[in-house]
């Protein structure tokens, strides 16, 4: 646990102290707040659904910018070898990026908070949709940063790892639409696969433990296999 | 089990295979690639299959043993009690087939809503199928719509259009009939029409819109209906029918009710006789009466024999109303009967005191009365000047009664109201009115847990904003704080610079 704080404190550091991270975060609320903002004065419904299906595409465009350099810029600075020399498991050193790049989209969603509170000084909220809906879009980042933290640990080149990421989240999200064409159980797999399937009840208050699941065990995966990528150099 | 215990259990599920996964995973890692060439790719692909399929178990583990949480206010995601009750009550299979397309919000919900049901009963099977997905199994079945529940069971095959839960839970219950019983509404006196039209039919003259003592001499009033009752009651698998009460012939053997709204003209005595012997073989008959209607008075003495006692003029309850109308008298307690129990607020706009009249072997109970500063009022036009000289008490509105009309006659059941526009097409679908109506059809029925039907509403909470509220709300969201971050980033990057 010692050795992941190190390491955790490196990456904060490194992520916190990057222009690039505060780009996408101002990317990612100007966008939000142009769309809430929109979306409000158009509808007068005070719910935040339209701003958590918004936050779950900036995610699926903007975290890849995030993750690409993770692994990639490691190893094309020579920078990797160093750091699996060093008495540390791997699994901390993916634990390390994943929670210090996990840290930075959560601080994006947390000023988003900004929204809900503005619909509570004007409106009366149900706040059960809203935080079923926080718990929705933070699962889904959990999940694509551990699959950009995959992508990056396959590629040296930070641009094929954020297209790889980008081009997994999309197939995910659309996975279910091509459950038609598949024979049975192909086809119930592909349904279940999809990622919005899971999100989307989610955002309006209804919360399945198997969507939960869905995020956490997907995401448990990529860390798994990032881990295992890093275990056989 | 309780369903809660289940949903504690399932939590459970998902909290073990997360851990068993984590374990698993742990153990993977400590393997150490060895060999070359094939060998280590043998092992490499070995290990990445190995991981993709502990993470498949893991969620249909958890799917199957899958655990709900609704976190709206409205419990929108929650089946309804009265579809739930159905279900949980379910002591034969039924098996119910959802086609809709998955593109469409309702139909998702509707799903996910029968799934939720289907849980609660194992003799509950449910499927729901894309029809877009699936022609050939909508054209199979005969569906040729989207959101179309084709509920089998033993003894019928139906087809409910619907994305409602309850409607569904009610073609169930359709479903399940061995008998339809039928409610008869009775004609010939210009009684309210089944057949009619189910939206407000009123003419508006140069008065505006008024169902209070001002308006009537204004308002053109055209015949109300009763086509909402009619079609609550189709849904809930009642058949409803016309009848006409003719003398010397009696009434039809298979009319389990009689439902009675609104007569208009004067009965004649002989008919009166007709509805004794119809009490004698064990009827079941519901009353509904304006103020101002002239009750036999052989129809009167009947009444009054089977346990209710029709009084004369409009009741006013300066106390207890409607908006401001004093005739429109709001009820919102009740006797502790099976007609009555639970109800929530229900409004009678005009109504007649209808007493309980009771004698031996027979049981008369006054459902719901109006507050104890009404007053009973001869002329509906001056009711305030008459306020000054009558008594103030409750009076009640309506009365159930039941027993026997002789020692060797059969047990009849009667509901008797001082009021008919409340279960009319005006009224009808507002606050509990439906609700009082057809529980009052249940128990003559002998069917007291049968469930009403009212129609969920969603209401969206709605912010309302001024000029200067909305300017701020932009600037805020969409300038400052973006603008804050992207400052912050030129800070670091300056700050890195140096």
């Amino acid at each position: 646990m010692k050795t992941l704080a190190v390491l955790l404190r490196k990456e904060l550091l490194a992520t916190f102290g990057s222009p690039i991270a505060y780009t996408v975060a101002a990317v990612f609320l100007l966008v939000l707040g142009y769309t809430f903002s929109l979306t409000l004065f158009a509808t007068k419904v005070a719910n935040l659904i339209y701003i958590f299906h918004q936050m779950y595409v900036l995610t699926i465009l903007l975290v890849p910018a995030l993750t690409m350099r993770a692994f990639a810029e490691e190893r094309r600075h020579d920078t990797l070898e160093l750091l699996l020399t060093a008495p540390v498991g791997e699994v901390w050193i993916v634990l390390a990026k994943f929670l210090a790049v996990f840290a930075l989209v959560v601080g994006m969603y947390l000023a988003a908070v900004v929204y809900a509170v503005v619909l509570d000084a004007h409106g009366s909220p149900d706040w059960g949709p809203i935080a079923s809906g926080y718990l929705a879009v933070v699962c889904h980042a959990a999940l694509i940063v551990a699959i950009g933290l995959l992508m990056s640990s396959l590629t040296e080149n930070q641009v094929v790892a954020a297209a790889l990421t980008m081009g997994t989240a999309l197939m995910l999200w659309f996975a279910d639409s091509v459950s038609y064409l598949l024979p049975p159980p192909l086809d119930v797999l592909a349904i279940n696969l999809s990622l919005i399937g899971h999100f989307r009840p989610m955002v309006t208050g209804s919360v399945f433990v198997s969507d939960i699941c869905y995020f956490v065990t997907l995401a448990l995966l990529a860390l798994f296999l990032s881990t295992r990528r890093l275990v056989e150099r | 089990m309780s369903s809660e215990q289940s949903e504690w259990l399932d939590a459970l599920w998902f909290v073990g295979c997360i851990a068993a996964l984590m374990v698993m995973f742990a153990a993977a890692l400590r393997l150490r690639a060895y060999g070359a060439g094939w060998r280590r790719w043998a092992l490499r692909m070995g290990v990445i299959a190995l991981a993709l399929a502990a993470t498949l178990a893991a969620n249909v583990a958890v799917y199957r043993h899958d655990a709900h949480l609704d976190f709206t206010r409205e419990a929108a995601f929650t089946p309804s009690r009265e579809a739930a009750d159905i279900v949980r009550s379910l002591r034969e299979p039924v098996q119910v087939v959802y086609f809709y397309q998955k593109g469409n919000a309702a139909g998702r919900a509707a799903v996910t809503m029968l799934e939720l049901l289907a849980r609660l009963n194992s003799n509950l099977s449910f499927e729901a199928v894309d029809i877009d997905r699936n022609p050939g199994r909508a054209g199979a079945f005969g569906v040729q719509l989207y959101n179309t529940a084709v509920i089998a069971a033993e003894t019928h095959r139906l087809q409910v259009v619907t994305t409602d839960d309850r409607e569904i839970a009610l073609g169930i219950l359709r479903a399940l009939r061995r008998r339809q019983p039928v409610v008869c509404f009775a004609t010939g006196h210009g009684e309210y029409d089944i057949d009619n039209f189910e939206f407000h039919t009123h003419f508006e003259g140069s008065h505006t819109h008024s169902h209070n003592s001002e308006g009537m001499g204004l308002v053109q009033m055209q015949q109300h209906g009763l086509g909402r009752l009619r079609r609550a009651i189709e849904k809930l698998g009642l058949e409803p029918r016309k009848a006409e009460l003719r003398p010397g012939k009696s009434l039809p053997q298979d009319c389990a009710v009689l439902v009675d709204a609104n007569p208009r003209t004067p009965h004649i005595p002989a008919e009166a006789d007709v509805l004794r012997r119809y009490f004698e073989q064990g009827g079941s008959y519901m009353l509904l009466v304006e103020p101002d209607f002239a009750v036999e008075p052989r129809l009167a003495d009947l009444i009054a024999d089977a346990g209710a006692r029709i009084g004369e003029g409009v009741i006013v309850d300066p106390a207890e109303h409607y908006f401001t109308d004093e005739q429109m008298i709001a009820i919102t307690h009740y006797a502790n009967h099976p007609v009555t129990r639970a109800q929530a607020l229900s409004f009678y706009p005009g109504a007649r005191p209808v007493e309980p009249a009771p004698r031996d072997g027979v049981r008369a109970v006054a459902l719901f009365a109006s507050s104890a500063r009404s007053y009973i009022a001869l002329d509906r036009m001056r009711y305030r000047e008459e306020a000054a000289t009558e008594p103030k008490r409750a009076y009640p509105l309506a009365v159930a009664a039941e027993g026997r009309l002789s020692a060797d006659a059969r047990p009849y059941r009667m509901v008797v109201v001082g009021d008919a526009d409340f279960a009319s097409n005006s009224f009808f679908p507002y606050l509990a009115n439906a609700d009082i109506v057809l529980a009052g059809i249940s128990w003559l029925l002998h069917e007291e847990r049968l469930p009403t039907l009212k129609p969920p509403v969603e209401v969206l909470p709605l912010v309302t904003l001024t000029n200067a509220e909305v300017r701020w709300i932009f600037i805020l969201t969409a300038i400052l704080l973006p603008g804050a971050v992207a400052c912050a980033g030129l800070g670091v990057w300056l700050w890195r610079r140096r």
